[in-house]
Parts: structure tokens; C-alpha cells; sequence
């Protein structure tokens, strides 16, 4: 197996409030393969979005990288100072939102806040950025691309903001995009197409994506393999097919049977319980105070992310090696 | 589009600012001189003329607090206005020069000179002759003639103003027939009855001589208008001529070349309005203005010891005069005055208001003038102001209604009395609360005779003459000037008439002595002290003198 | 266009409004105490020549009549008499109004240049010791009274280290100001090519525009430091910066366009605010303006000025509200009326 595109190491990343430590993300480990599309899946405030942000070193005070590293190309993000990053950022790796609307600068127009991405990043002329932007707007399914680009954000749809938005985030060719819930706050029949539209972006111009969402469904379709958090750390990671044929950890099985499905004939279980507060995690294994199977030993030990079979990782002391 | 719509409301946001900046400001640059509105630039500006050849510039340059215009000598109320009549016009006589017992330079009272008249006679009190100088000229360039002259009494005859009473009722004066002309030179004064003051009154800076002709040439049609044009144009004979006037920005007076006198060694005096007073003592000391009247007496000591600086603080026949109410119950009562004439800490106000720089009043009339007395008998003695208070049936106050005093506006020193006087009251049981009023409100209070009203008056004689004070003061009126309480006591009414023409001093200041002693017994006011008038200047100015009226002659000063 | 047709709307909006404080202003200025005629005359006037002035002058017609002929002189662009300065009061407002014009302006434009990145340096800076000192520097705007910081300056820089002009206005004695043709010095001198007279007006305006925008600087400051906090939280300025925009874009091109529009309107505000500063700054600098000017006249009761200077004023209020209105749809494409 060839070098991975990207490797995030132990990543532990601290919230300090007037409350006390929230630990966001507490010593996450996994690899995103080139070409390959990676779906991190939990809940909310499982840490997958703050995660993201740490990618892209855009953790903001009061938050902070603690400890942990995140090997991109085979190089240390955590090393890099804020102008090498910002060299990456948007160039290399990008991120796409939720929310799109609200994720566009509304006094500017949608054809100038794609175009100063380009342009930010490619030594060419203002003209030349037109040009490149007209034909990525045509390429992501816009009818009319001047006209489009002459719009403010408040002037188009949702999906129209969020195909802005792509486009701004694969218009310099990144490496890796990482797509924050991209189909949050869109009708659903806009979902669809987005989700479409982005596998197609990855098929045509050989991106790496990673993707996060608390949606299943969502990975289920478009991604190769699926990382699961659940309360700032990872429980299982295990390649799309497997995980849903025969999950290995009890929160991923939890989570599969909340789920409704078209194949089984059954009722969905919800999980009981709620995710634990970020300021106050469970000892031992954050899961066990929903878990069926917890034991004593899950309370005091923290079971590790540990290789099981097939590529296949798991934290948790009753999945079978 | 979008782009051309944004620049569409920039350009309108942009116009709508600039329109208000321009219908506001682009007239101003073609200011057209109407007839209408006075337009004081017009003054003839006769140093340009380009055949004189260029004199020294000497610039005086007087930092003042405030402005207001109003340059006719016969309804001017303001004493900067009055200050620029007195230097762009002239009187027809003026008294000689002295240096008073302190070595301060003052003026004679009793030495009347000749001044626009260059001689003369006085005729058993009652006909006054009077010869003009033959190269007398109005600063326009016509002659002063005998006619203008007598069209210059006529028209102050002709205006209601404080200063058509004086020539009538004070002059005797009555009306124009008394004026005659004898030649171009030569103009009499044929008078009512004998009057041993007509030649100080004519030294009152209201009897300035003005260029009546060019008044009515440039005045307009109507009397208002003429009234309203000579209120912004000077049309005077004196050393200096009205240059500019820019309301609350500066005044400038120029030398005036057609001056018959000595020409002034100041060829330009600048008024500049500085509101602040602490920075009118700034730029005094930095040398950036030569004089500054009436500096905070706290900072008198300060400016004595800079050696750059002469200060002058010179005694005047001004007094701070408290009127009470002479005819509202329970304040008719003789006793309840005398009280509150008892409770005032005299000495205390002077040394801790005025810093010492005033006079203590003995009586109603200041030392230093004729047939003064010490007629008071009121010093500061709350024992017998309680007694006082007894007698009039209120022991301890009981019963009184609280007083309401009157403070002018913008009149620190007034106000601080009050407070001074406030708080003495209080001990015999008197109460009295100060109400700040308006410059305006004030005056209407006061010229109105308000019923019950309290409240200060400071009175200074232009004309210093004690009976031209009693007269103003004590002689029984509803209204105007200065009874202000409307004492009413048929006796002193007939001294004061009978002053007004007796000739023999001695018996004259009988007169004078009488009535200082009656309204001392009356009190229909209080006199709380008589002030000093301190102008602070650079040490290189001199020839300063001190002019009963307190304005500054310019024509005077020279440098070194 | 639509745009059009909202600012003619409120230009007409103006009439009403014009019309009502007339009314107001005429209604005070006729009841408070003191009469003009006392000062018009003199204080020693008898009663008899008192009400005579009345009659000639109109002032014994009742209030309505009174109004009416002011309102009617009022259409014709007379603005009635000022009886301290002796001039038709619309030829002082003309010769003071460009004073406090320029002045008042000239603080604005250094409030907002130095008010606004202070603001924004406190916001990117939150909680460091910079935050801090603009918050003390801002505190101090706002609690130092202006007629002391005016005096504090002169007493220095002036009286002590004489490196500023005396505090005698516009320009000093032996200066000769520009040619007529706003009434504003800097702008005259510019227009002009005349050098010499914009270095001298350059040089008196500084202590006032100072002290003055000292003062605006406060609000400015503060507004901007909040509205760029809440901005710089935003989701847009997180997708910029996750684009690897440059921070100096990020913060001025997408956080301070957003968070300018409070500012804007706190500017309007100000505007009508700073007057009560400016006449403190117009006495300590002795500067010719308007606002000592009304201040004046209300001392000295003369009514016509001071209707005359508070129908201008509402008026630049509502054009000054009106052009901030404008803005705000240059600002923020979102707004259209």
C-alpha cells in the first residue's frame, strides 16, 4: 500500500471555557487514502466537524491543538506556519459547509468571491480567473454563468450558493476537499444533486474527499470507507460494504439500527441515552453508559482503536480480533 | 448592472451632501451689498489709496469675550460697541489727564477740555458756545460743520433712547430750536435753565458727533431703515474708522486719515473673539494679543509678577447696587431693609469675591465724587439685623416669604454675592433662593420694575456727576433706568431737580449730601461695593489712561 | 428608478418635518421669558418706548399672525434679523456654517480613519493588551469632557511647547484667508492653488479636529470593535479563511464590509450628536462657527437666529440620515428600497 494522502495521528484537541476543558477531540487516529473518498460519521458534537477544521489548522481560541499530528503529503500541517497554510488552504485542501448561504460573503458577488480564491492562488490575470470561473460554473450545471456570476448570494437558492461554494473550493484543483454536511440546510431533492455532483467532481478531477455527516445513508452511497466517532474519539473504522453488512463496534450497530432501512422489514431502535456533555465525558469508554454490553472493565479502561481483521479497526474489548 | 446601480446610489448619497454643502456655502462667494441688510465692509477704505505713502504698521491686537454690533451712539447698549464709538467718533469736549493718589493715570473730571471743538465759552451756566476745528473732517471726507453738529443733537432728540432723556431731562436740552447754528464753525447752546454738568454730559460718549447727512444718503427711505444702517456703520470725526466687522470672528478698527488730530500711533486695532477666558490669558502671556480687559481677579497676583505684563486696576465710580422691593408688603416695612441691609458681610464679599479689588461702599454715592458721605450706617451686624427683623413685627424671620434673587446669566461674580448673602440670611431666619435667569429675562425684570423684585444692578455714571447718579437712581419712576425698586419720596425728587440746575457747588453738594442720607434711611437699595476696572496689557503699550466710562481711548497708546 | 423616486420621497418628507419644527422652535423661542425688545432697545427702556417698538415690530399681533409672517418670509428665503450680529441672520449662517462645516468633517474623517482599523485591530486582538488600551483610549473619548481635552491641548502644545497656533480661530491676525468660494478654508485654499493659506488652515484646524474627533472617535471605535467581533464569527469568514484568503482580505474585505453598516448608521448619529461638542470646541478654539454662534444668540435672546439654526440643523439631519441610507445600499447589496 502507497504512502496515504493524509494521516491524522493521536489528534487531541482541547476546548478550554469559563466551565472547564471541554476535550472536542480527544486522541483520533486515521488515514485517507489518495483518490479515496472517507466518510466520518457521528453524531453531532462527536468532534467530526472540529476535526475537519484541525485539517485545515483553523482551529480558533479558545480552542487548540494540544497534541497529535496531521501528515499531509507526507509533511506536518502541524509544523507549518500560518502563511504556509494559507498556501494550502483552498489550493491543496478546501472545505465546503453547511449552511451555504450563510457561508458566502453577502456584499460581494458570487462571480468576484470564486474569482479571488483563483486568483489568491494562481499567478494569473483577473481576465484569465474569469474565464477558468465561467467554465467551472458550467462544468458544476449552471445555465447561465455570467449572469450567475453577477448575482449576490442572497440573489440565488440554496443549491445555487452551495454549487458557488464547491465551485470556490475545487477551483484551484485541491488535493483533498473535505465537505462539512454539504447538503445541511437544502430542500431535499437539492441534496440529491449536490451529493451527485460531488462524486462526479471527485471521479473527473481525481480528488481525495473526505466527508462528514451524521447521515449513514448518505455515506453509505458515495463513500469507500467510513470512520465512526462517537464522543470525541473514533470506535470503529471499517470500509463501507462491511460496516454495513456486519458492524463490529455496539455503537455503530446502535447506530445502524436507528436508522430506517427499505431492506429489513423492522422498526428502528433508537439508541437510549444521550451523547455525553464535551465537559464532562464518561470514564473508560465514553460509550458504555449506553452500551448493552458494557462491563466493569469498560468503565475504568479506555479500550484503544486496535486493528481487527480486513483493514478493519475497532475500540472496543469485546470485538473479536 | 448591480455595479452600475451601487455607483447610481454612491453618486445620489454624494449629491444630496454636496447639495446641502453648496446651497448653503455658494451664495457666500457673491455677497451682493443690498441696501437692505447693513454691510459694515463698505466702510471707505482710505490707507489703500496707492498715493499715501506706506506708514509703519503698528497692530493692537485685544482679545475680548464677546460681540455684539450696534455702533449708533444714540441706542448702542453694549460696552465693546460703545468702545469702537468712542474711538471712530468724537465728543465735542473731553476731560485732561491726571494721575490719581495710587499713581494710576486716570482722568480730570473737573478739567473739561476741548476736543472736536477746538475752543469754548460757557455763559452763566446756561449758553454754551462752541467753536469747531476748521480741519475737522467725518471719516467719509465731508467737514464737520456747525449744521451737522445740530443735525446730530436733533437726531438723538429725535430717537426714545437713554440718551435723548439725558439731553432732555438731564441737559436740558428740550428740543432743536435750542441749537443754533451762528456760522460753519460756531454752534450754541441755549439751555432750559442753568446747568453746571452740560459740559460732562457733551463728554458722554452718547454725544458723539455723527455724519447725520450720510446717514440719510446711504440709510435708506424710512427712519427704521436709517436706524437699522447707522447700527452697522460708524459715521463718526474720530482717529480710527470701522474696517471690518465678521460677527464672533474679529473686529478691525484702521487709523483714519483724515483724522484732524495726531494721527494714532496704531494705524490698525483688531478685536478678536476668544469665549474662553483662560485662553485669553494664554495668548496675553505668549505675547500673541496685547490686551485683555478684565482678567479673573484669582489670576490678578499671576499676571502682576510677569514682568512682560502691565496690569492696570484702577478705582471706579461703579457701583454693585442690591434692589430691593420698596413697594411689595411685607418688604414695604423699613425695618425688614434695614435687616437685610445689616446682614450682608461686606468685607468678607470683597476680599473673598473680588479678591480685595474693590472698594467697600460707604454710601450711594462712590468716594471721589463730589458730596459724598459715609451716609451708610449699614455694616455688618447680625445682632441688630435680628433686632431689625423685631421690630418689624417677624422675630426670627417668622412669617417672611422666602425671597426669589434674580442671578444674570453668564455674571459669576453677581451670583457668588448672592450666595455670600444667601447663606447670612439664613442666620436671622431669612430664606432666599437664587434663580439663574437670562441675559434678556433679566433685563425685562429689571426694566419692567417687577413687583418683589431682588436682584442686582451695576451701575457705572458715564457721566460722573453724583447728582446724574441720584437722578438715574433715586428720582421716582414706574420704569426704565435705575430705580429698579420704584423708591418713591417726593423730597428726594426735589433735591435732585433742584441739583440738576443749582450752579453754587456748595449748595449743590448740600443736595447731594441730603439725598445719601435720605435714601441711606429708605434703603430702596443696597450698595455691596465698587469694583475696580483691571485691563491687562504687554509692557511695551503705553500712554494707558482711565476714562470714567472705562472704555480705552486708542488713540492714546503708543508703543515703545 | 426606484431609488429615485425613495430619495425624492424623503426630500419631500423633509417639508413636513421643516414645517413642524418651524412651528416648535417659533412657539419656544416666543414663550420663554425675556423679551427681545429689552435687549433690542436697551435695558434702561422706558415701558412706553418698549411697546412702541412692539407695535412697529409686529410683536404685539397675536402668535398665529405672527407665525404666519414668518413662515411666509421663511418661503422667501428670508431667515428675519439678527439683532446682536446686526445682519439678516441667512448671510451669518452662511459665513459660520462652512466654519463648523469643515471642522466638523475634517474630525469625522479622522474618527473614521483612525476610529475604525483601532476598532477592527481590538476585534482581531480580543482580550490582548491592545483590546485593553483601545478600551481605555475609548472609555476616555467618552467620559473625558471635551471642553478639557481642548484645554489640556492649548495649555501644552500651545502655551508650553508653542509648537500649535494660538487658539484664535481660523487663522491668525496677519493671515490672509483664501478666496471666497465654498467659505471653506482647506477647500478654498485648494481650489485656489493657494499654498500658503492651506498651511496655515491646515495648522489652526488641527488642535480643534483633534479634540473634536477625539470625542466621535469613542463610539466609532466601540461600534466597530463590536460589530467586526460578531462578524469575524461568522460562516462566511470561516469559508474565506478555509480558502486560504490572505488575513489582511479576511479581515477587511469580507469581515469590515459586513460590520460597517452599525458604523455607518452610528456615524449619522454622531453627526447630530457631535454638535453639543462642537459648540465646547467652537469657545475653547474660538472658532467661528455656528454653534457658539446659536449658543449666543439664545443667551441674548435673539430669536430669528436660532430658528434659523435649528431648521438647519434638522434639515442636515434628515439629508445626513437620508445620504447614510443611501450608503447602506452601496454597503449591502441586500438592502433596496
Amino acid at each position: 500500500m502507497s504512502e496515504p494522502l493524509l494521516k491524522v495521528q493521536d489528534l487531541k484537541i482541547h476546548f478550554s471555557t469559563f466551565y472547564g476543558v471541554a476535550k472536542a477531540v480527544d486522541g483520533i487516529s486515521f488515514e485517507v487514502q489518495h483518490g479515496e473518498a472517507l466518510g466520518l460519521v457521528g453524531e453531532s458534537g462527536s468532534g467530526k466537524s472540529v476535526t475537519g477544521m484541525a485539517i485545515l489548522q483553523l482551529i480558533q481560541p479558545p480552542g487548540k491543538v494540544v497534541a497529535g499530528d496531521i501528515i499531509f503529503a507526507g509533511k506536518s500541517l502541524v509544523d507549518y506556519s500560518e502563511k504556509e497554510m494559507q498556501n494550502v488552504r483552498g489550493s491543496k485542501i478546501s472545505m465546503i459547509f453547511q449552511n451555504p448561504r450563510t457561508c458566502l460573503n453577502p456584499v460581494l458577488t458570487l462571480g468576484r468571491q470564486i474569482d479571488r480564491v483563483y486568483l489568491q492562488h494562481n499567478n494569473v490575470t483577473p481576465a484569465q480567473a474569469s474565464e477558468h470561473r465561467l467554465e467551472m460554473l458550467s462544468r458544476v450545471g449552471i445555465g447561465d454563468p455570467i449572469r450567475f456570476s453577477n448575482n449576490y448570494p442572497h440573489q440565488v437558492s440554496g443549491g445555487m450558493c452551495q454549487r458557488a461554494m464547491i465551485v470556490m473550493a475545487i477551483i484551484c484543483e485541491p488535493q483533498l476537499v473535505i465537505a462539512d454536511e454539504p447538503t445541511t440546510g437544502l430542500d431535499v431533492t437539492i441534496q440529491r444533486q449536490i451529493m451527485e455532483l460531488l462524486a462526479e467532481m471527485r471521479e473527473r478531477m481525481n480528488e481525495t474527499q473526505i466527508l462528514i455527516t451524521h447521515d449513514l445513508g448518505v455515506v453509505a452511497e458515495t463513500c469507500h470507507r467510513i470512520v465512526v466517532m462517537y464522543a470525541s474519539r473514533v470506535m470503529e473504522v471499517s470500509p463501507t460494504r462491511q460496516l454495513f453488512n456486519e458492524p463490529l463496534h455496539p455503537y455503530t450497530i446502535g447506530l445502524l439500527n436507528s436508522i430506517p432501512r427499505v431492506d429489513i422489514d423492522e422498526q428502528p431502535t433508537p439508541l437510549p441515552g444521550y451523547v455525553p456533555n464535551a465537559l464532562n465525558r464518561p470514564s473508560g469508554c465514553p460509550f458504555h453508559p449506553r452500551c448493552s454490553r458494557a462491563q466493569e472493565r469498560c468503565q475504568v479502561e479506555q479500550p484503544e482503536l486496535v486493528p481487527v481483521k480486513d483493514g478493519r479497526s475497532a475500540a472496543c474489548f469485546f470485538v473479536e480480533k | 448592472m448591480k455595479q452600475l446601480r451601487k455607483w447610481f446610489a454612491f453618486g445620489l448619497a454624494t449629491v444630496v451632501v454636496l447639495s446641502l454643502l453648496l446651497a448653503s456655502c455658494a451664495p457666500a462667494a457673491t455677497e451682493v451689498p443690498t441696501s437692505v441688510g447693513p454691510v459694515v465692509t463698505d466702510a471707505p477704505v482710505v490707507t489703500e489709496s496707492p498715493t499715501e505713502p506706506p506708514v509703519v504698521e503698528h497692530t493692537l491686537t485685544i482679545a475680548v469675550s464677546a460681540d455684539i454690533a450696534g455702533w449708533d451712539p444714540v441706542t448702542s447698549i453694549y460696552w465693546l460697541a460703545n468702545e469702537v464709538i468712542v474711538n471712530t467718533h468724537d465728543t465735542l469736549v473731553d476731560y485732561g489727564p491726571k494721575t490719581d493718589a495710587n499713581g494710576n493715570p486716570v482722568r480730570d473730571i473737573t478739567n473739561v477740555v476741548p476736543n472736536l471743538a477746538e475752543s469754548f465759552t460757557d455763559e452763566g451756566g446756561k449758553v454754551f458756545t462752541f467753536v469747531l476745528r476748521p480741519n475737522a473732517k467725518f471719516n467719509n471726507g465731508d467737514p464737520v460743520t456747525a449744521q451737522a453738529v445740530k443735525a446730530s443733537f436733533e437726531r438723538v432728540l429725535s430717537i426714545p433712547s437713554l440718551a435723548s432723556w439725558l439731553l432732555t431731562d438731564v441737559a436740558f436740552v428740550k428740543t432743536a430750536d435750542q441749537i443754533t447754528v451762528v456760522d460753519d464753525a460756531t454752534v450754541k447752546f441755549t439751555l432750559a435753565d442753568t446747568n453746571p454738568i452740560f459740559l460732562k454730559v457733551l463728554a458722554e460718549m452718547n454725544m458723539v458727533i455723527v455724519n447725520v447727512a450720510e446717514i440719510q444718503a446711504k440709510g435708506g427711505a424710512t427712519a427704521e431703515d436709517q436706524q437699522k444702517w447707522a447700527s452697522a456703520n460708524p459715521t463718526g470725526s474720530g482717529p480710527y474708522m470701522l474696517e471690518k466687522y465678521e460677527a464672533g470672528v474679529e473686529l478691525v478698527l484702521t487709523a483714519n486719515l483724515n483724522y484732524w488730530g495726531e494721527p494714532p500711533y496704531y494705524s490698525k486695532v483688531v478685536y478678536k473673539i476668544v469665549p474662553d477666558v483662560q485662553n485669553r490669558l494664554l495668548l496675553l502671556q505668549n505675547g500673541d494679543v496685547d490686551v485683555v480687559y478684565e482678567p479673573p481677579l484669582k489670576d490678578y497676583e499671576t499676571l502682576k509678577a510677569n514682568p512682560d505684563l502691565s496690569v492696570y486696576a484702577t478705582p471706579t465710580f461703579g457701583t454693585l447696587f442690591w434692589w430691593l422691593p420698596f413697594n411689595t408688603p411685607p418688604w414695604d416695612k423699613v425695618e425688614l431693609r434695614q435687616a437685610i441691609a445689616h446682614a450682608i458681610p461686606y468685607e468678607t464679599i470683597i476680599k473673598d469675591v473680588t479678591y480685595g479689588y474693590a472698594a467697600p461702599a460707604l454710601s450711594w454715592i462712590p468716594l471721589g465724587l463730589e458730596g459724598h458721605i459715609n451716609a451708610s450706617p449699614y455694616n455688618y451686624d447680625l445682632v441688630k439685623a435680628a433686632e431689625l427683623l423685631t421690630t418689624a413685627g417677624y422675630p426670627g424671620g417668622v412669617g417672611l416669604p422666602t425671597i426669589t434673587f434674580y442671578a444674570k446669566q453668564g455674571v459669576p461674580e453677581e451670583e457668588q454675592v448672592a450666595v455670600y448673602i444667601q447663606a447670612e440670611l439664613a442666620k436671622i431666619g431669612i430664606t432666599m433662593e437664587i434663580q439663574p435667569v437670562a441675559l434678556a429675562a433679566h433685563s425685562e425684570k429689571l426694566a419692567s420694575h417687577e413687583a418683589g423684585l431682588f436682584a442686582f444692578n451695576f451701575w457705572i455714571p458715564y457721566v460722573p456727576d453724583p447728582i446724574y447718579s441720584e437722578f438715574w437712581n433715586f428720582k421716582f419712576s414706574e420704569s426704565g433706568c435705575c430705580n429698579y425698586g420704584s423708591f418713591n419720596d417726593p423730597s428726594v425728587d426735589a433735591l435732585i431737580d433742584k441739583g440738576l440746575y443749582e450752579l453754587d457747588p456748595a449748595i449743590r453738594n448740600g443736595y447731594v449730601e441730603e439725598v445719601q442720607r435720605k435714601v441711606a434711611a429708605f434703603v430702596p437699595s443696597i450698595p455691596i461695593y465698587h469694583p475696580s476696572w483691571n485691563v491687562a496689557m504687554l509692557k511695551s503699550i503705553m500712554g494707558y489712561s482711565y476714562y470714567p466710562d472705562t472704555l480705552l481711548r486708542f488713540g492714546q497708546l503708543y508703543g515703545e | 428608478m426606484r431609488i429615485i423616486i425613495y430619495t425624492l420621497k424623503r426630500l419631500l418628507l423633509l417639508i413636513p418635518i421643516l414645517l413642524g419644527i418651524s412651528i416648535i422652535t417659533f412657539a419656544i423661542t416666543h414663550i420663554i421669558p425675556g423679551d427681545p425688545l429689552y435687549i433690542l432697545l436697551s435695558p434702561y427702556a422706558k415701558e412706553d418706548d418698549i411697546q412702541n417698538a412692539r407695535v412697529e415690530l409686529g410683536l404685539d399681533k397675536p402668535l398665529y399672525v405672527q407665525y404666519g409672517i414668518y413662515l411666509n418670509d421663511l418661503v422667501h428665503g428670508d431667515l428675519g434679523y439678527a439683532y446682536r450680529t446686526r445682519k439678516p441672520v441667512l448671510d451669518d449662517i452662511k459665513q459660520r456654517f462652512p466654519a463648523t462645516f469643515e471642522l466638523t468633517t475634517l474630525s469625522l474623517f479622522l474618527a473614521v480613519i483612525v476610529g475604525v482599523p483601532l476598532g477592527v485591530q481590538a476585534a482581531v486582538h480580543r482580550d490582548t493588551w491592545f483590546d485593553h488600551l483601545v478600551r481605555i483610549v475609548s472609555v476616555g473619548g467618552v467620559s473625558i469632557p471635551i471642553f478639557w481635552t481642548g484645554v489640556v491641548l492649548i495649555y501644552i502644545l500651545y502655551y508650553k511647547l508653542k509648537i500649535a497656533p494660538p487658539p484664535m480661530g481660523r487663522m491668525g491676525i496677519m493671515d490672509t484667508p483664501p478666496d471666497t468660494i465654498t467659505g471653506m478654508y482647506i477647500m478654498d485654499s485648494i481650489l485656489t492653488k493657494n499654498w500658503v493659506a492651506l498651511k496655515v488652515s491646515l495648522k489652526y484646524i488641527a488642535l480643534p479636529a483633534i479634540t473634536l474627533s477625539f470625542a466621535m472617535l469613542a463610539p466609532i471605535m466601540r461600534i466597530t470593535r463590536n460589530s467586526m467581533l460578531e462578524v469575524l464569527n461568522s460562516n462566511f469568514v470561516r469559508t474565506a479563511r478555509s480558502l486560504g484568503l490572505s488575513k489582511r482580505t479576511v479581515i477587511y474585505n469580507d469581515a469590515l464590509r459586513n460590520a460597517l453598516l452599525p458604523v455607518v448608521t452610528s456615524i449619522g448619529q454622531i453627526l447630530g450628536w457631535s454638535l453639543g461638542g462642537e459648540v465646547l470646541v467652537e469657545v475653547v478654539f474660538s472658532w467661528p462657527g455656528l454653534g457658539y454662534y446659536a449658543v449666543n444668540s439664545i443667551l441674548n435672546t435673539d430669536y430669528a437666529p436660532v430658528q434659523g439654526f435649528v431648521l438647519l440643523t434638522a434639515m442636515i439631519y434628515v439629508l445626513v440620515n437620508l445620504a447614510v441610507d443611501l450608503l447602506y445600499t452601496v454597503i449591502d447589496p441586500r438592502i433596496t428600497y
